[in-house]
């Protein structure tokens, strides 16, 4: 029997990416931006109608920020990283201790570091299900010593969740800056930076915020000095030769995406009014999680606090084929490979070619989980019979 | 038939490279028959979309769906512009 899309539209499983679909009339808000005379652009503290004040207010509600003025926007968690990475002011022979699932918006800045300012790198293995082995943390960070930490809050492979508030709480106790990448979970999970012991927090706006690609931002903590990595004009104090100090303005030179933010203002404001069924989305994850498993899958299977990711790989089919079926036979859309997070793979057994990655968001339907199962099943019948 | 565009879509870690052919055409199982028989051709008529892989004797690799104006293909690291030149050559006597 041959699974049946009823909706006829494509189903949506790479979430983890980029999330789709967006809140209600996320796009016209955008859209209509560019139908309105442009004012001034507004920096950090402007008015209660500049969105950019809006936006930052906004996220810094979420992460527990004291002040929305730590909150340096940005245009991706890769840029987030790279101000924070670049910026943090690291110097040959400081040590830098990281985890074998990070992404590459984390490595390559740190390799680049290794090779240009001579930086030393520590990267911490993870255990089968993706999450960092905190015995082995701990034991480098007494060890070691590094001067700064980075630590993923939840894999983008496995959706494995990691607990920050040990992790970087017990780092920044013994004196290292720390440094959070929440890209796979701001939106989806309660943060308090605070709480979690993060001096820094990265962050994207087009994943689980479910705001526009284009949109992210760098939580600093008050003390915390980051220089420059990029300058030029600021909109203030345009007499000085050098940035000016007043965070955030201090990190966002050029004229920033206002529309993009327009936007994910727009989402932040609509997740307030709807908060994510954490509980739904959390069945609807171990369904197909176990579905697979069910049909001979063979599934990294992810225990307690997770992210809504399944990643597997189907015996007898090759992963970057099975993205190209499930895309252009049956409609699904989802993503397959490394998903940028090179180092992981060793560990979870998907090395050296990856994973077929689904992920799931508070859009995804019961219907749409069964209709992928079905269409796993025919394509370990039809492997089977081949 | 016409070939009406190639485009060069990646080139693989492994140093293979995949290349886009698009037709004027739709893709039916008249052509995947006969590009069929350079080589082995697995086909799945029973997905929604029918999906068609054929492995040449070379290793050069076919992928598409009947019904679409394109497939993709995959031209193995050793001799591939050699290969990629013998595979257009056969293909536009298929398609003539």
């Amino acid at each position: 029997m041959k699974p049946t899309n009823k909706s006829l539209c494509p189903i949506y499983l790479n979430n983890a990416a980029t999330s789709f679909p967006k809140p209600p009339g996320m796009g016209e808000e955008v859209a209509s931006f560019f139908e309105k005379i442009p004012r001034h652009p507004g920096r950090s503290g402007a008015g209660a109608g500049d969105i950019l004040f809006l936006c930052r207010t906004e996220l810094a509600r979420l992460i527990k920020a004291k002040d929305p003025r730590q909150i340096v926007l940005c245009k991706n968690a890769t840029e987030a990283l790279n101000i924070a990475l670049h910026g943090i002011g690291l110097k040959k022979g400081d040590m830098v201790v990281t985890s074998a699932l990070e992404h590459n918006s984390v490595l390559r800045p740190l390799y680049l570091l290794e090779k240009k300012e001579k930086i030393k790198i520590q990267i911490i293995p993870c255990d089968t299900q993706g999450r960092v082995i905190e015995e082995k943390w701990t034991r480098a960070i007494d060890q070691l010593s590094p001067r700064l930490v980075i630590l993923n809050h939840a894999s983008n492979v496995t959706g494995a969740v990691n607990n920050p508030g040990k992790l970087l709480k017990d780092a920044q106790k013994k004196g290292c800056l720390t440094l959070l990448d929440a890209s796979q979970t701001l939106g989806l999970l309660e943060i308090d930076a605070a709480e979690t012991g993060a001096d820094m927090v990265a962050f994207t706006g087009h994943k689980y915020l479910l705001g526009p690609p284009g949109t992210g931002g760098l939580f600093v903590k008050e003390g915390i000095e980051i220089e420059p990595v990029f300058v030029g004009g600021t909109g203030i104090r345009s007499d000085l030769k050098e940035m000016p100090p007043e965070m955030p303005g201090r990190l966002e030179p050029g004229t920033p995406g206002i529309p993009l933010f327009a936007g994910l203002l727009h989402s932040l404001n609509w997740q307030k009014e709807h908060p994510v069924p954490l509980k739904e989305l959390e069945t609807l994850t171990t369904t197909l999680e176990q579905g697979l498993v069910e049909m001979g899958a063979q599934v990294i299977k992810v225990e307690n606090h997770r992210t809504p990711i399944v990643s597997f790989c189907l015996p007898g089919w090759d992963l970057e084929e099975t993205g190209y079926i499930l895309d252009k036979s049956f409609n699904i859309l989802c993503r397959t490979g490394l998903h940028c997070a090179p180092l992981i793979h060793t560990y979870i057994g998907t090395a050296p070619e990856g994973s077929i990655r689904f992920s799931l968001s508070r859009f995804t339907g019961r219907e749409e989980v069964d209709y992928t199962l079905e269409t796993i099943k025919t394509l370990m019948k039809a492997n089977d019979a081949g | 038939m016409t070939l009406v565009n190639i485009k060069k879509l990646e080139d693989c870690i492994d140093g293979s490279m995949i290349f886009k052919y698009s037709f004027n055409e739709k893709i039916d199982e008249t052509l995947m028959k006969k590009l069929g028989e350079k080589g082995k051709l697995q086909y799945y008529p029973d997905f929604p979309r029918p999906f068609f892989k054929i492995t040449t004797a070379d290793g050069v690799q076919v992928k598409g769906i009947i019904g679409d104006d394109n497939f993709e293909v995959v031209f193995p690291r050793t001799n591939n512009r050699e290969r990629k030149k013998n595979f257009e050559t056969n293909l536009e006597k298929m398609i003539r």
